[in-house]
């Protein structure tokens, strides 16, 4: 896909932004890729404490070898590499054994659903994660046609804005301006449950 | 589009991979200094995980804040900091290290070249030589088998001599004594008498096998313990000289028990 390769290249441009000393790049990686990997990590791990633990681990031992990442790959993939070992090295240090066949990593883009995850948030968080996705699918529902219909190409086909402004027969700008605007919309619907940050 | 909707945008369009060189550069430069735009950028990912369902049960959970401070003591890259000097010495140790392990295995092959038995230069060495040896004492013996005219001519040549005073019959043959080869003495065996050649011929050749084989009891014993320790050695060297020691070392039994019967 396309916007995967320049999602690359983008990805290229904030590593080489830590690599020259700047971390708030890397926190931008972590906001990023941190539900994926968390979602990488459920295959092997189902409680979410130690799925967050994990995660955690992952950014981390990804920092310090930054250094040693030379773009060859995305760097999506090279994380993905590291959040496998660490899963499964976590389970050896566990006396568990890691599964045998390694997940694909587009195999783990592509799933839809958290096999087993046990959740041990508290009812509050719980309320809080099933308050946020019915506000976010609220704020959907408002949104004018065209901006609905260009975010859902966005976010749940994973069009880039060449393809969606093709199937929309408007300029790629337009499209791009439609994505913000229901983006900037649905984020005023969430901001009151957002106000303090949901940490683990 | 007003000046503070500007960065916005430029974030989302960098969060579908869409924003230009320029406005990547741009908004790394800005979300240093503002953290609401960092907030943003947090809560743009945060809605599209919910959309999207592999990552929609993870969306309420965030960690950049717990990897930020884990981080905070870690070094960050710069080339003025020490993490680039540490990133150094760690890849000079590496080299060290890839040296000494590349110098222990060059150490142990060569021990192991010298410690092994039978492979190693200097053990074979004075087994070539002895079996240069065996094999000058062999090109002696197969000169001494293959050229038998060249011994034989001398003495035969004398005894065929004193041949000749044996029978008349035989002159003309023994007349010619140098062109004699093995054959021809054979022949000239076979015409002339044959248990006196055979005798002459045995009461030259038989001191010299006798003084050779023959063996007294304590040369034997001798003989036998250096065998019985050349066995022994070989069999602690190595695990493939164990039967052949057993054997030697069950030999004098076997010859006794053999004897008995």
């Amino acid at each position: 896909m396309e916007a995967d390769s320049s999602d690359a290249q983008q990805d290229r441009l904030l590593v080489k932004k830590v690599q020259s000393g700047d971390k708030r790049a890397f926190d931008m990686l972590v906001v990023k890729y941190q539900h994926r990997i968390m979602a990488l990590v459920n295959r092997y791990v189902q409680d979410s404490a130690e799925i967050q633990d994990i995660a955690q681990e992952v950014f981390i031992k990804a920092y310090r070898a930054l250094a040693d990442f030379r773009g060859d790959s995305a760097f999506y993939t090279w994380l993905y590499r590291i959040a496998v070992n660490t899963a499964k090295n976590h389970l050896v240090t566990m006396g568990r054994r890691p599964p045998t066949q390694d997940i694909d990593v587009i195999d783990a883009e592509q799933f839809s659903d958290a096999r087993g995850l046990r959740d041990m948030a508290s009812p509050d968080r719980l309320l809080q994660k099933e308050q946020l996705e019915q506000v976010v699918y609220d704020a959907m529902k408002q949104l004018p046609e065209e901006l609905k219909e260009a975010i859902l190409l966005r976010e749940i086909e994973g069009l880039s804005y060449e393809q969606i402004a093709s199937v929309m027969s408007c300029p790629i700008g337009t499209v791009r301006s439609r994505i913000f605007r229901a983006r900037e919309a649905i984020d005023k619907a969430t901001a009151p449950l957002l106000e303090p940050t949901a940490t683990a | 589009m007003s000046d503070s909707k500007q960065p916005h945008e430029m974030l989302s369009a960098l969060l579908d991979g869409e924003a230009s060189e320029f406005e990547a550069h741009k908004v790394c430069k800005m979300i240093q200094s503002d953290t609401h735009l960092l907030e943003t950028w947090r809560n743009y990912q945060r809605v599209s995980s919910v959309l999207n369902e592999g990552t929609k049960p993870f969306a309420h959970f965030d960690i950049s804040s717990r990897v930020q401070e884990a981080l905070n003591d870690e070094p960050s890259y710069s080339d003025s900091s020490g993490h680039a000097d540490q990133l150094k010495v760690k890849a000079k140790g590496h080299l060290f290290q890839n040296l000494g392990i590349a110098a222990s295995v060059a150490l142990a092959v060569l021990l192991g070249v010298k410690l092994i038995p039978g492979s190693s230069d200097s053990s074979q060495v004075p087994t070539v030589a002895a079996n240069d040896q065996t094999l000058n004492q062999d090109a002696t013996l197969v000169s001494e088998v293959a050229a038998p005219a060249a011994i034989t001519q001398m003495p035969v040549a004398s005894n065929l001599a004193t041949l000749a005073s044996h029978g008349s019959s035989q002159s003309a043959l023994v007349s010619q004594p140098q062109v004699i080869g093995l054959d021809a003495v054979r022949t000239q065996n076979r015409l002339a008498d044959s248990n006196f050649v055979t005798k002459e011929l045995s009461a030259m050749s038989a001191p010299k096998m006798s003084e050779s084989d023959r063996l007294d009891d304590s040369s034997l014993s001798r003989f036998r313990e250096y065998l019985l320790q050349h066995t022994e050695q070989s069999a602690m060297a190595s695990g493939q000289g164990l039967m052949p020691f057993a054997r030697v070392v069950n030999f004098g039994t076997e010859q006794e028990a053999t004897d008995a019967q």
